[in-house]
């Protein structure tokens, strides 16, 4: 891999923040999601940029390293003040509340006051409003398009909720109104209101069967139960429809930009890699792909390739270390070179993971963040990595992270 | 104490990506070694078992993956269908009922009706007996979605039978809930890494499972322990050197940073160790970190050891 084509590489992740008006940060469960959103915010806000982060986590490490006390569903203002250099631009964090999100969109949608407290007080819908098959990705993409279309802000960077699989984000949305679409929709609310009543009334024997069969499947309570709350809930669909359409073009429009954020664990790259290529079915536009915790390569370090004498003449070189005499030197040196050998077979792992990736990415852009020896908790922390992120070659020789 | 290998139902949920595949795999290998035949299922995932045990992926179909280990990676859609043939009178009812485009896309969006029935067939096979009377299944271990999933599909039976209180899927459902309380033959696992993140979100769902359920965790593997890479006394020296030396980026300097970077990670592990100890009462389970490029066979051959043991010295202790 040839160092200038790296810098290529995060340059043009650079660019990408300096120009989109939404990023989406996408990947699997415990890989840093947050973290990026965090780093891509900071960095656009350093550019003299206007920017919301919206994280659906709550972690308190991540509101302490903004400086907040806690995330909170307010948008609260992030004092760069301290920063060096001082930036030109501003950065906000809003922690989204799905049950909220939700609650808000049925508000905005029902047709009156008395469907609105029909749905809100339903025992489906307040116990599943956060867990109903796309539900929360729902939220999640409404609120995007509303603090978009607000017009406030430069960039919106979007932390997605921690789903399985990345895709949900995409998929779940249009899932779920596909599942609901109006046919459908009717059979089981009228299927449901026959189980209720017991009757073949209105609908043909083959209707009537499927009912009973299904009633005996669910209980016919739960059955007719859940068709009256559907029933409710169809009322809302003509908004949630358009609204729906005009969320699908913002995140497919080109100044929208997905960033894949991954560990160098092969498993989870695979992951990525498959993410990737469903989203450019959806026609969305890939940022860059972020390797988080890649350790350090020391192969070529010329002290653990030799016998361990070179590293004992070394540390014996060192001012004082006379003191502590030969033999124990002796044993210091080979729990170093032990060390240094058990860390590179998996810095040897992640090098060539991320090699693998930037091949199988191009042209979008490989850029890592390197596996650091403490958590990150301040401001400083944070912009520590936004520069080792921005800045570092994807395949770091050095251990920048002993001392980050 | 309860012992972990004496359970038939066992259940691992924790924050992505901190092994709960791998601790259910090596925990699969420490039942087999036993002579017991154990089941693993996935949950409608992208299979990670087949690369674990070098197989071909685990699909919808129960395969055997290792001596008396087999393994399935469920589908809503097939739990579903297996489901619907035990609860209907007819057999031959399934397909025109089931297979009806519009029931099959009412179904999908039942709120937890997917994972009911992935955890009902769950539950049938830790009832499942031959035709002598017989368990079919010594152990059915569930390699459980992530955190935020994992505990909604815990929540899914009490749901369902509160807001039910009647009818076939109540019924179910209470079974299904008598199961997942029992401290006899279930528990649930957490996994975690000893890191900020992971570990606040083992110590809130044990604390939830308390709340919700009024049930302890069964045990909390911390995963992925950086063994120390050098005596205390040598550590001492080193400090006392690197404190010395002005950082650099020669070889030397590079070789202690890494060191010091270790020596770091593992008192960061440490402290986090100690917070779950210290925060609640379940055991916890250091499960060393492996330095090889990817976990494999031999990997999850060595964690079964270490999971063998540790429940022995828990036996112990208490």
């Amino acid at each position: 891999m040839s160092g200038g084509r790296t810098e290529s590489a995060s340059r043009t992740l650079r660019d990408l923040v300096h120009e989109a008006s939404v990023l989406v940060s996408v990947g699997s469960g415990g890989v840093g999601k947050t973290t990026t959103a965090a780093l891509l915010g900071l960095e656009a806000a350093l550019a003299g940029r206007r920017v919301l982060v919206m994280t659906v986590d709550p972690a308190r490490r991540l509101a302490n390293s903004l400086g907040l006390d806690e995330m909170k569903d307010e948008v609260q203002q992030i004092d760069l003040a301290h920063l060096d250099p001082a930036p030109g631009g501003e950065l906000h964090a809003t922690m989204l509340d799905m049950k909220e999100a939700f609650d808000a969109i049925v508000t905005r949608h029902a047709k009156d006051e008395a469907t609105r407290d029909a749905i809100l007080g339903n025992r489906f819908y307040r116990f599943f409003s956060t867990s109903l098959a796309g539900a929360q990705e729902l939220s999640a993409s409404e609120r995007l398009y509303e603090v978009v279309a607000s017009g406030e802000w430069d960039l919106v960077v979007l932390d997605t909720p921690p789903t399985a699989n990345a895709l949900d984000f995409l998929e779940a949305p249009l899932r779920f109104f596909d599942a609901l679409d109006s046919a459908a929709f009717q059979w089981a609310i009228q299927a449901g209101q026959l189980a209720a009543r017991g009757g073949v009334g209105l609908l043909h024997f083959g209707t009537h069967l499927v009912t009973r069969t299904l009633g005996r499947f669910t209980g016919e309570e739960f059955f007719a139960e859940l068709s009256s709350f559907l029933g409710h809930f169809s009322s809302l669909f003509d908004g949630f429809r358009e609204r729906t359409r005009a969320t699908s073009e913002l995140l497919t429009s080109p100044t929208t930009r997905f960033v894949i954020v991954t560990s160098p664990d092969p498993l989870t790259v695979e992951e990525a890699l498959y993410f990737r290529e469903r989203l450019a079915e959806h026609r969305v536009h890939l940022a860059a792909v972020v390797v988080n915790r890649v350790r350090p390569f020391l192969q070529r370090n010329a002290l653990v390739r030799d016998e361990p004498t070179a590293l004992v003449d070394a540390l014996h070189a060192i001012e004082g270390a006379a003191m502590i005499g030969r033999p124990l030197l002796e044993r210091l040196a080979r729990a170093i070179v032990r060390n240094a050998r058990e860390i590179d077979v998996l810095a040897a792992r992640d090098r060539g993971v991320v090699a693998d990736l930037v091949e199988r990415t191009a042209p979008a852009p490989v850029c890592t963040a390197p596996l650091y020896a403490h958590d990150v908790h301040t401001l400083d922390g944070l912009d520590r990595m936004r520069k080792d992120l921005f800045d570092a070659d994807p395949t770091p020789a050095t251990p920048k992270a002993a001392r980050g | 104490m309860r012992n972990l290998l004496d359970m038939r139902f066992l259940l691992f949920t924790g924050k992505g990506g901190v092994g709960k595949t791998t601790l259910a795999a090596a925990t699969a290998v420490a039942f087999a070694r036993q002579g017991k035949r154990v089941l693993v299922m996935e949950l409608n995932v992208r299979d990670r078992l087949g690369a674990l045990f070098g197989t071909e992926p685990v699909g919808r179909e129960i395969v055997s993956i290792a001596p008396n280990i087999w393994a399935v990676n469920t589908t809503p859609r097939d739990a579903m269908r297996e489901y619907a043939m035990m609860v209907l009178p007819l057999r031959s009812l399934y397909r025109p009922v089931f297979e009806n485009r519009m029931v099959e896309k009412f179904l999908r969006v039942i709120p937890g009706l997917p994972e009911l029935v992935m955890l009902g067939k769950a539950y049938w096979h830790e009832k499942e007996r031959d035709d002598t009377g017989r368990h079919v299944w010594d152990a059915v271990i569930i390699d459980a979605p992530a955190t935020g999933h994992g505990f909604f599909l815990l929540q899914i039976p009490q749901v369902i039978t509160r807001a039910l209180g009647s009818g076939r899927m109540a019924e179910e459902a209470g079974r299904m809930l008598e199961l997942l309380i029992d401290p006899k033959r279930t528990m649930i696992n957490l996994v975690t890494l000893p890191e900020e993140m992971p570990v606040n979100e083992t110590l809130e769902l044990a604390r939830r499972l308390r709340e919700e359920f009024d049930i302890a965790p069964g045990v909390i593997f911390a995963n992925g322990v950086f063994p120390r890479p050098m005596t205390v006394e040598e550590q001492r020296h080193l400090d006392s050197l690197t404190t010395i030396r002005p950082p650099a980026e020669d070889d030397l300097g590079v070789l202690l940073d890494v060191a010091r970077f270790r020596l770091e990670r593992c008192a960061l592990q440490q402290r986090y160790l100690e917070r779950l100890q210290r925060e609640h009462e379940a055991p916890v389970l250091s499960i060393p970190f492996y330095f090889q490029p990817a976990l494999d066979r031999t990997a999850i051959e060595k964690i079964a050891t270490h999971i063998t043991q540790g429940v022995e010295r828990l036996r112990r202790e208490s």
